[in-house]
């Protein structure tokens, strides 16, 4: 079942097109991640997934109404974003900024009710960052403001949730800490996240659905099992590699083969 | 049920259970502390001075039960010029918010950008090339800096976006222009002239009235409830444009918004007054390190910039009562100092 | 809000101008050693135009000889010895020492949007010399030169801490606009200063936008030497801006001392600048766009960007002053002039360089 997809679109920028000719169906209710090289299109097809990128050609439809057609407000309460390299005010608490989150469902004349205390509560418990809630974001490690900014979208209460890069520039740890929660999330309520990330075997283990993509287009979309092919990993990310099994998991484990 | 810990005092105000306002208590504390000292102020500069007043006969005159005089100078005189200080100062420092937010740079306010600068060579015009009065004065102003403003913007934005950074180097270019102009007008004028035209340029108090005062007073309280009105919407678009629009907020109708009343503040006070430096730029900067709140404090910043103009034209008249300042002179002068020093303790605690 | 912060990427793009990396290409090589002839040709028809304009005109022939036979009774040879042959000298001395002090706080700074007017150096170095003719009675060129000079140092060192400490650090346009805003609160102290001061208002009321009128031929010489000594700083320390070019870190490992390399350019922008303002009046917009130009035709090369802009800085400040006596009846101040054509280069440039979306 969809909810969300993309219909036959052409997305890009004012001077140049990025994805020509592009479809994909998210799947509810499910964790999908969108792989592929640099300057594939990945960050551009999951920005074509919010109001931030309208199609210059096809349509992306949620429950069967164009994006674009619907109000912003209504579908900041459906799809909620966490992009690459959001900016923190100087001097901002951590609880302020995670209220932010709370904008959607806020109307002008009634600012702040006890239903977004309760999400606010919720989203830093979620990310288990409750006990810094009065301090300052500036003072925060990398990880812990990448867990402030997951607890901004959480607290928005979306359906459909999705991350652009939430990984990059996190220590292991932390990056397995977040993908944890993100599965987590995934399983206990049923949100529908989609993510992009560059590492190829974190994507093979907490993805249930993969799109790969490579110069603009999708070249495979599917489980891991059958996306993560010797034959794609070459053909994508130009790497000879093997496939195997990870003993932990159970999913792909991509191993680039060894020059002597 | 349980709370959110703010990590400061808030203060709650509406029923539990029902929509709530929150507020911050210490920013609501120190306003209160300002305006009282604002008042305080206006009233020992309403009921003292030169002109041998007794305080009892001041807030007669006051209540309306003056003589001729007294009721001339203080009420005629005096009161308009407080009033249009605490309001001037008020509009100035709340314009210097929404820029500083809008660019999101402490810096990026529009004294420093310089659309003050325009409003000058406009007044410049009328002033020495065209010869006309007060009202004509302040039509110049006004049209010479709404004009700078809109072209400022148009070479700032590009595929209809204005970014912080384009906004403020423009903004630089277009006032050294504009300022050498200025040079040159006043080149060409008498000496006479040019110091007349001077003393508008440096920001002048003297001379309000009460038909100048009402109608300011009500354009600008009409820009000072829309400021109020932004200020939840630029909390959020402080997230970044991609994730403000994403939290469904309509980033480029709250910029222009922001625009249209940050220019409408500044453009206001520079036609009445003259172009007044440092409290656009200073008050909210001030008003952020006391209130150690998040993003935009209009409302210290209101009081803070009231309080701070009100103040700088009381030491501008009573320095020398032989030879009041401009107002501007003031403001520069101390703005200057305040300035300075910040710039030395960012430089030492970093 | 859209931040005010570059990415390294953005800011290199700053930096280079878009000028072709030139490496060993010999083709550039040799263009730049050719390029100084044109550029000395049109410095020097710059000044020419400079000596033959005026609200007078004056036959070419006739110049040149009351050049070379000064007669005092003679009216023509008075105009060209106290009016002409002054400021051709001086447009030649003060281009040249805000083109080079141009060229110094853009390589200083790593930021191709400064230059003495924009981060507030001149105002510094108006601001000294006001106070000095204000509360000291100077009022000899001599004298207040000191204070120009002294001025110009002190905001240098100021704008120079900004940029490279604090919040400022590393941002270009962040340090622009604390340079600006230093020169706007010292401009309002001079403000403040003439206006209390009326005397020294009307005394100062042509020079504040710059003019090339002010001084007799012996006082320009006076600050020659000045700039002289700014200049030959400026020439010596070319090798050493390259190398801190590439970032104080690859600097150190290069055995340079960034510190004192700074140190030292900050004395020769102090000479030059509080020299050209001394002479000249605050004159803006030269040294942005002399270095600008020079960077576009010779590359990233601090010694070429020097030598060009001794000739590019005359040659339009030359034709900024020449522009200014013949566009209206009266004398439009040099520095207007200036403002207008750099200005626009200044917009042209920040719309140019592209902020890419996060």
């Amino acid at each position: 079942m969809t909810r969300l997809l993309v219909d036959d679109a052409a997305l890009g920028y004012a001077d140049h097109v990025v994805c020509p000719n592009v479809s994909v169906t998210i799947p509810d209710q499910r964790f999908t991640v969108i792989v592929g090289p640099n300057a594939c299109g990945k960050s551009t097809l999951l920005k074509s997934l919010t109001r931030l990128l309208t199609p210059s050609r096809g349509r992306v439809l949620l429950d069967g109404e164009a994006l674009h057609r619907q109000p912003t407000k209504a579908l900041a309460r459906s799809i909620g974003l966490l992009p690459q390299g959001p900016v923190a005010p100087d001097g901002i608490r951590v609880v302020d900024l995670v209220m932010r989150g709370r904008y959607p469902h806020q109307r002008l004349f009634s600012p702040w009710s006890p239903e977004d205390e309760q999400a606010v509560i919720a989203a830093m418990e979620a990310t288990s960052i409750r006990h810094l809630s009065g301090r300052l974001v500036d003072e925060l490690s990398g990880g812990q403001r990448q867990r402030v900014w997951m607890a901004v979208a959480l607290a928005q209460q979306t359906p459909i949730l999705l991350l652009d890069e939430p990984t990059t520039y996190l220590d292991l740890s932390h990056q397995i800490e977040l993908l944890d929660l993100c599965r987590t999330l995934n399983r206990e309520t049923g949100t529908t996240l989609v993510a992009v990330l560059h590492d190829l075997n974190q994507a093979a283990r907490y993805a249930d659905h993969l799109i790969a993509m490579k110069d603009g287009e999708v070249v495979a979309a599917g489980g891991p099992h059958e996306v993560l092919t010797e034959e794609l990993v070459a053909e994508v990310f130009s790497l000879d590699a093997r496939v195997i099994t990870d003993p932990e998991s159970g999913t792909p484990l991509v191993v680039p083969r060894w020059r002597r | 049920m349980t709370t959110l810990d703010l990590g400061r005092p808030v203060l709650r105000l509406g029923r539990a259970g029902r929509p709530l306002l929150l507020l911050d208590a210490r920013s609501a504390a120190l306003c209160a502390g300002l305006w009282t000292a604002t008042v305080l102020l206006a009233g020992w500069a309403a009921l003292s001075g030169a002109a041998g007043i007794t305080p009892a006969d001041g807030l007669a005159a006051l209540l309306g039960r003056g003589d001729e005089y007294t009721t001339m100078v203080v009420v005629e005189w005096r009161a308009p010029r407080i009033v249009m200080a605490v309001l001037l100062g008020a509009c100035l420092a709340i314009s210097g918010a929404l820029f500083q937010n809008l660019t999101a740079n402490p810096l990026g306010s529009p004294d420093v950008i310089g659309f003050q600068t325009g409003s000058y060579t406009g007044a410049l015009v009328v002033m020495l090339l065209l010869g006309g009065g007060t009202a004509a004065v302040i039509t110049g102003a006004l049209t010479g800096g709404l004009l700078t403003a809109a072209i400022v913007f148009a070479l700032a934005s590009r595929r209809g976006a204005v970014r912080g950074v384009r906004l403020i180097i423009v903004g630089i270019g277009v006032s050294a222009m504009l300022a050498s102009v200025n040079v040159w007008i006043l080149l060409t004028a008498t000496v006479e002239d040019a110091i007349m035209a001077s003393l508008w340029g440096a920001g002048n108090l003297s001379g309000m009235s009460w038909p100048l005062v009402v109608p300011t007073a009500t354009v600008s309280i009409v820009f000072l409830v829309a400021a109020a009105l932004l200020a939840r919407p630029m909390k959020v678009t402080q997230v970044g444009i991609p994730f403000a629009t994403a939290l469904g907020q309509n980033v480029r109708a709250v910029q222009i918004a922001a625009i249209v009343v940050g220019i409408g503040l500044i453009a206001l006070s520079t036609a009445t007054v003259g172009p007044v430096s440092f409290v656009a730029l200073a008050a909210p900067q001030i008003a952020r390190r006391l209130v150690r709140a998040d993003g935009l404090a209009l409302g210290p910043s209101a009081a803070i910039g009231a309080l701070l103009l009100l103040l700088a034209d009381v030491i501008a008249q009573r320095l020398d009562p032989d030879s009041p300042l401009p107002v501007g002179i003031v403001t520069v002068s101390i703005g200057g100092i305040y300035f300075l020093w910040l710039l030395i303790r960012e430089g030492r605690t970093r | 809000m859209a931040s005010s912060q570059l990415s390294p990427a953005e800011t290199r793009d700053l930096a280079s101008d878009g000028a072709e990396e030139t490496g060993h290409r010999p083709d550039l090589l040799r263009r730049r050693r050719l390029l100084l002839f044109p550029l000395a040709l049109l410095c020097l028809i710059a000044l020419c135009a400079s000596m033959l304009v005026g609200s007078r005109p004056i036959p070419p022939a006739e110049v040149l000889r009351a050049a070379l036979h000064p007669d005092p009774a003679d009216e023509i040879s008075q105009l060209v010895h106290l009016s002409r042959i002054p400021r051709t000298v001086l447009v030649l001395l003060a281009g040249a020492a805000l083109g080079v002090a141009g060229a110094l706080m853009q390589a200083v700074t790593r930021n191709p949007m400064t230059d003495p007017g924009i981060l507030g150096v001149n105002s510094g170095a108006s601001l000294a010399v006001v106070t000095g003719l204000a509360f000291f009675g100077m009022s000899d060129i001599s004298q207040y030169m000191w204070w120009s000079f002294a001025g110009a140092m002190v905001t240098s060192v100021l704008v120079f801490a900004i940029g490279t400490t604090g919040p400022a650090r590393g941002n270009p346009i962040r340090m622009t606009l604390a340079g600006v805003a230093l020169g706007a609160v010292l401009s309002g102290f001079s403000s403040a200063v003439l206006f209390t001061h009326s005397e020294v208002l009307e005394r100062m009321r042509g020079w504040s936008a710059g003019t090339t009128a002010s001084q007799p031929l012996e006082a320009t010489l006076q600050i020659a030497p000045f700039i002289l000594l700014g200049l030959v700083i400026a020439a010596l320390s070319t090798r050493a801006l390259d190398v801190l070019s590439l970032g104080d870190a690859a600097a150190v490992a290069m055995g340079a001392h960034p510190q004192r390399i700074r140190a030292v350019v900050l004395v020769a922008i102090a000479l030059l600048a509080g020299g050209a303002t001394a002479a000249a009046g605050p004159i803006g917009f030269i040294g942005l766009l002399a270095p600008h130009l020079a960077r576009m035709v010779v590359g990233p090369h601090q010694g070429w960007i020097m030598a060009c802009s001794v000739l590019i800085a005359p040659t339009v400040l030359g034709l900024a002053d020449s522009l200014g006596r013949v566009l209206t009846a009266g004398e439009v101040p040099v520095g207007v002039v200036t403002a207008f054509i750099g200005a626009p280069v200044l917009i042209g440039m920040v719309r140019r360089f592209r902020v890419s979306e996060a």
